[in-house]
């Protein structure tokens, strides 16, 4: 007997199938994780489930019955809950009054909170979720919050609970906490259905997985069964292949360098960056490891030239750059994949033939006398687009029609292809999918291998792990520790990347 | 964007057009008026015969360079409400150096004074874009500020100097040679409307072909990234705007030297406005500005008939030109001011 | 262009659609006389010339049985259409511009159309089918100064400064049409009291009510106590300072009591509404006169409103009044001319 299970779900959204006769069923007291790429229709399916989307075709059971799911309060009447990605919660509210809202214990009319404050305990006892009742949620940290929503959930008696990527949004040592309240669900009955596409965290974690491709089912499988290999397989259609790893020896030749930069916070809070300096030889990675929010973007900028420093200097090659703008940086052999490609990266408006020569629009090979030519930026962007293997419909489509992954490849095979000798990669794969990730990490790879120097900033410890030659941890804007890669253990860049440094 | 896009943009103006002319016949009629008289009076007055094709185009001309003008700086995300006042500068500037060159050859005085009335819209247009790039000060009230400057300027200078010797404040008229040609004889068609359509021609080759026009559209559509990408995002902001004040100040050269033949204080009804309205049916080509002045100008040319004919009263020919505004425009206005975007709408419901 | 064809196209197939739509007949031919107007661009609702020259045209609708079409243009381009689009359909037996603007039009449409019969108010256009409407701005002058001449020697008036007898005059520029006004002023000042003093000036500007201000009162300073604003938006101030002063007043062109009802004293008005209707029915009668008609009191196109004037005081400017109706006094219309004017009558 399962505890859901939906059959033959189709869902459309005009001319996009997102799901494609899709079958799903988990069964009571196990973790089951749905798994594929971004676009695989993993959330929709789920959604469905919640009763936020209606499916055009198929059925849901909960315990065997067919259930006609309107809307979420049927979803939640049939004992089942969601997490979302982003959080629903009121931020100036506290806790409890996050938890109890739309379900209120009342007395006599009145909402009656020593109740509420009573069962959230229970609940939070229970399962290890600690959490206080009278924070504010503004106050307490996103894993907190998540466990907010956890709690919100199992108090409206949900049996089957779903997670939308819960550890898109956690550290290390948050997920560790994480898993031990799933562990701790299992076990009192509840069913988990974890949407990923970490395969690290499945393995870790699932009891079962079901993987979907294209908004079809390709399978489930026992996790016992699985290898990460075989699981890559189902969601991509092939196996990828190991990183290229023929590479030139790193030099010696430092191509960036930061002397003692800083750049001030705001009156009265503490400098952003205090005093960082590092140097990139050519031929290496040097990854910035760090919670988000630690320096990296303000490190992104000022190298970059969007910031100023308040102080220090920035040396490209050996010339002082301190001051100078983005256009003239990159015009001095810098390719820039920005943190946040909408923002920065592209005009998301504009065709992706007119993205393809940003910032390199004005040299002799794009432009005569003022006018733009046509046909070399035409072929230019034809060019990225097959060399980076862009799913795009026609050149003249609008940036912002492409998927987030073809985006990226867009911006970097962009940068890449414009002369450079160092890359500044900020968060390059944030947000993509395993094949499209893959793919730009290998190009980050080739660029080094070439004898670029790259500083590679990225929230992914795995990926900062994966590709760094020598690692730098940032954290309140400073640099508390640069060693080659291979010196850190995974445990002990946690610790650092959240302060603990002592405990190392 | 595209082909398609352009196609059924004007299928829903010309639905929108159809819409606000059955609510103007609902208006109409309820007036105790007779539609049928009233809407054949404003086709055939705009559009039946000789005459009433020059009068709307003749309507339709300065509504070409305001609309341009606007639509131009829309490009680079700038909302200038200043083309009034750029009309204004621009239509003073050009009949005095009208006059002033009487000595030279017709062709090179009347060239000179549209560079010079161009010229001074330009000058007026560098202002808010000055404020704008250096110290954030927003277009829509600096221009709308201008306004008021330029028309009381206007009107101060040609009573202080330039004012013809008899009972009405207004400048000398012009000699025949300092006038722009008339196309159609007996009729006001001058040459402004291929000015106009030149005007066109190139403002869409700078926004399509050129650097220039590439950075403008970067930077109304993205500062930041044009940032990265290296564009001059102050220096675009201020060349927009004075490009945009430069075709303003044209609708006024073409105004007073092929129309008026001199400049009248407060002579525009508004031409600055309208072209607001213009841009905003126009969109993104700059060659959709042509029939979107179109349709404003034979409203106007046409309303004269219902007036003349039809006996409407102003005040109702008025309103049914304002419900065309309103249906056409408004929801692309809607959608800009409050950030609105329709391409959101596009791009929800993708596979989550 | 191409999208413009399409565009038009489209406009016309919506237009024809609303036109099936359309319900009523259009009007049966008329076999009256039938008169268009085009009014200036302030349009209709102005309390000056265009709803003068209305109340004309109603008063001729219904008095001489006439049709009439009118015309509120939003903009000075549009003179020149209008007129031409009411001449193109050869079907009005006078076509009349009201205000001096619509002179550069009505010379280029007038040319075109050397059969249609225009008139136009208040200023010359010199072309042989065009009837031109002006003033004997002297006559208006004339009356309104022996109102003011009369007034300033009143006892016991507050707003009269007692023993000084002195009246003024502020014009807006310092062209012929206005000097006849103040020479006109003079003589009906110091016709009906010789011991009066006139003081005079121009304002150099049509609507620059501030600087009108800062001269009417200095004339108040030097005892002035009636004052006649013959300057446009710029007598606005004057008005104001003598409100202000509590003086008199007196307004110009339309009846502009309502903007100081206890000071303002009389008008010298223009009235609009006779000489449409006076142009209306020359035609009529077959008496188109092309040309300049210069029409004063005795066509009662110029006059005076009665607001705060005594009874006694209107019964002796009106004995007045129809001897320059009359012809027996002919006011001099340019001030050089007032002393010896006076010295012949013997004052």
């Amino acid at each position: 007997m399962y505890a859901v299970r939906m059959e033959n779900i189709t869902k459309c959204f005009g001319n996009v199938v997102a799901n494609d006769g899709v079958r799903f069923a988990a069964l009571p007291g196990e973790i089951h994780c749905l798994l594929g790429e971004n676009g695989a229709g993993k959330s929709t399916l789920m959604r469905i489930l919640f009763g936020l989307y209606r499916a055009d075709s198929g059925s849901i059971y909960v315990n065997e019955q067919l259930a006609n799911i309107a809307g979420p309060r049927d979803a939640i009447s049939l004992g089942i809950g969601m997490v979302h990605q982003h959080f629903m919660l009121a931020e100036r509210l506290t806790v409890a009054e996050n938890i109890v809202a739309g379900c209120e214990p009342r007395r006599n009319g009145l909402l009656d909170y020593d109740r509420a404050r009573r069962q959230i305990r229970e609940v939070s006892e229970r399962y290890g979720l600690a959490v206080d009742p009278n924070a504010v949620i503004e106050e307490i940290s996103v894993g907190q919050q998540q466990r907010v929503e956890i709690i919100k959930a199992l108090m409206r008696g949900a049996r089957v609970l779903i997670l939308d990527e819960p550890t898109a949004v956690l550290t290390p040592p948050e997920v560790d906490e994480l898993f031990a309240v799933m562990r701790a669900l299992r076990e009192s009955g509840t069913t988990i259905v974890f949407i990923t596409h970490k395969l690290k965290e499945t393995m870790e974690i699932s009891d079962r997985v079901t993987v979907l491709r294209d908004g079809k089912t390709i399978g489930t499988i026992d996790t016992s069964d699985a290898t990460p290999d075989s699981l890559v397989e189902m969601m991509v259609g092939r196996s990828l292949p190991v990183h290229d790893d023929q590479r030139m020896p790193p030099g010696e030749v430092v191509l960036l360098e930061l002397k003692d930069v800083s750049v001030a916070g705001r009156k009265g809070s503490r400098a952003r960056l205090d005093g960082v300096s590092l140097a990139v030889r050519s031929g290496e990675v040097l990854g910035i490891a760090g919670v988000d929010g630690n320096g990296q973007l303000e490190l992104e900028e000022v190298v970059t030239g969007l910031r100023r420093p308040s102080k220090g200097r920035i040396m490209l090659i050996g010339k002082d750059v301190t001051g100078l703008d983005t256009g003239r940086i990159k015009d001095r052999g810098v390719a820039y994949i920005p943190s946040d490609r909408l923002k920065r990266g592209m005009v998301d408006s504009l065709s992706l033939a007119r993205n393809s020569v940003l910032g390199v629009h004005r040299c002799a090979d794009f432009s005569r006398r003022g006018a733009l030519l046509e046909n070399a930026v035409r072929e230019h962007a034809q060019t990225i687009v097959a060399k980076y293997d862009v799913r795009a419909e026609s050149i003249d489509q609008p940036m912002g029609s492409l998927s987030g992954g073809n985006q990226q490849k867009m911006l970097v095979g962009r940068e890449l292809a414009r002369p450079h000798s160092i890359v500044i990669a900020a968060q390059p794969t944030r947000g993509l999918d395993v094949g499209a990730t893959h793919y730009i990490r290998e190009q980050i790879l080739s660029s080094r291998n070439t004898g670029k120097a790259v500083l590679l900033i990225s929230a992914e410890l795995d990926e900062v792990l994966e590709l760094s030659d020598r690692i730098a941890v940032i954290y309140e804007g400073r640099i508390v520790d640069v060693r080659p890669a291979s010196q850190f253990t995974e445990r002990e860049l946690g610790l650092l990347m959240t302060g603990q440094r002592n405990e190392v | 964007m595209g082909l398609r896009g352009d196609v059924s943009r004007f299928a829903y103006s010309a639905v929108a057009v159809l819409l606000a002319l059955l609510i103007g016949a609902v208006l109409i009629g309820a007036s105790g008026y007779s539609v049928k008289e009233a809407y054949s009076n404003l086709l055939v007055g705009a559009f039946g015969g000789v005459y009433s094709l020059a009068t709307t185009v003749v309507m339709s001309t300065p509504l070409l360079f305001t609309g341009l003008a606007v639509a131009f700086a829309f490009q680079c995300g700038l909302f200038n409400v200043g083309a009034e006042g750029q009309l204004y500068v621009g239509a003073l500037t050009s009949a005095v150096v009208a006059l002033a060159l009487s000595g030279l050859p017709p062709a090179l005085r009347v060239i000179m004074a549209l560079a010079a009335g161009a010229g001074a819209g330009a000058a007026l247009g560098f202002v808010p874009g000055y404020l704008k790039a250096k110290i954030g000060a927003h277009e829509v009230i600096t221009t709308i500020m201008l306004n008021y400057i330029a028309i009381s300027l206007t009107t101060f200078m040609v009573k202080a100097y330039f004012r013809d010797p008899g009972p009405v404040d207004q400048t000398v008229l012009l000699p025949p040679g300092s006038r722009l040609p008339e196309l159609v004889p007996g009729t006001r068609v001058s040459l402004g409307i291929v000015v106009g359509i030149l005007a066109v021609a190139l403002l869409d080759r700078v926004i399509r072909g050129s650097v220039l026009g590439y950075e403008i559209q970067a930077v109304g559509r993205n500062p930041h990234a044009a940032e990265y990408g290296g564009v001059n995002v102050r220096a675009r902001t201020i060349q927009a705007m004075m490009i945009s004040g430069a075709v303003a100040g044209l609708a006024g050269s073409v105004e007073a030297m092929g129309t008026l033949y001199r400049f009248i204080p407060y002579f525009s009804p508004g031409y600055g406005f309208t072209g607001i309205a213009v841009a905003v049916i126009a969109g993104q080509s700059m060659w959709a500005v042509i029939p979107a002045a179109v349709l404003f100008g034979a409203l106007q040319s046409g309303g004269q008939s219902m007036q003349l004919f039809a006996g409407i009263p102003m005040e109702l020919m008025t309103m049914v030109q304002g419900l065309v505004i309103l249906f056409v425009a408004a929801p692309t206005l809607g959608s800009m001011f409050l950030g609105l975007r329709l391409r959101s709408s596009e791009k929800g419901g993708g596979r989550a | 262009m191409i999208r413009a064809r399409k565009f038009s196209v489209l406009l016309g197939i919506a237009l024809a659609a609303v036109m099936v739509m359309g319900i009523g007949a259009s009007g049966a031919a008329a076999a009256k006389p039938r008169v268009a107007i085009v009014f200036a661009t302030g349009g209709l609702g102005d309390k000056s010339f265009n709803d003068s020259a209305y109340d004309g045209m109603k008063r001729a609708e219904k008095e001489l049985g006439i049709e009439f079409d009118k015309v509120e243009p939003q903009a000075v381009a549009e003179y020149e259409s209008l007129l031409m689009r009411f001449a193109q359909t050869r079907k009005y037996d006078l076509i009349i511009s009201i205000g001096f603007d619509q002179a550069d039009a009505l010379q280029v449409v007038s040319a075109r159309f050397p059969n249609q019969k225009f008139a136009i108010v208040d200023t010359v256009v010199d072309a042989p089918n065009v009837a031109s409407y002006a003033y004997r701005e002297a006559e208006r002058g004339f009356v309104v100064g022996a109102i003011a001449g009369l007034t300033t020697a009143k006892k016991g008036d507050p707003r009269v400064v007692a023993d000084k007898q002195i009246v003024g005059v502020i014009g807006g520029m310092d062209i012929p049409l206005i000097r006849a006004n103040v020479a006109g002023y003079i003589a009906g000042a110091r016709y009906v009291n010789p011991k009066v003093q006139v003081k005079y000036a121009y304002v150099g500007h049509w609507a620059d009510p501030a600087k009108c201000k800062e001269m009417a009162n200095a004339m108040l300073d030097e005892g002035v106590d009636v004052l006649w604003l013959a300057a446009g938006r710029s007598g606005l101030g004057g008005i104001k300072a003598a409100e202000e002063r509590n003086r008199y007043a007196i307004g110009a062109d339309s009846d502009q009591g309502y903007l100081a009802p206890n000071n303002i004293l009389t008008n010298g008005m223009k009235l609009v509404d006779n000489t449409v209707y006076m142009a209306i029915d020359a035609v009529l009668k077959g008496k188109f006169t092309p040309g300049i008609n210069l029409l004063g009191l005795s066509e009662g196109a110029l006059g005076y409103s009665k607001n705060l004037v005594p009874a006694d005081i209107i019964a002796q400017v009106d004995k007045l009044a129809a001897k320059v109706a009359s012809g027996e006094l002919e006011v001099p219309d340019d001030i050089d001319k007032v002393e010896p004017w006076l010295k012949a009558l013997g004052k």
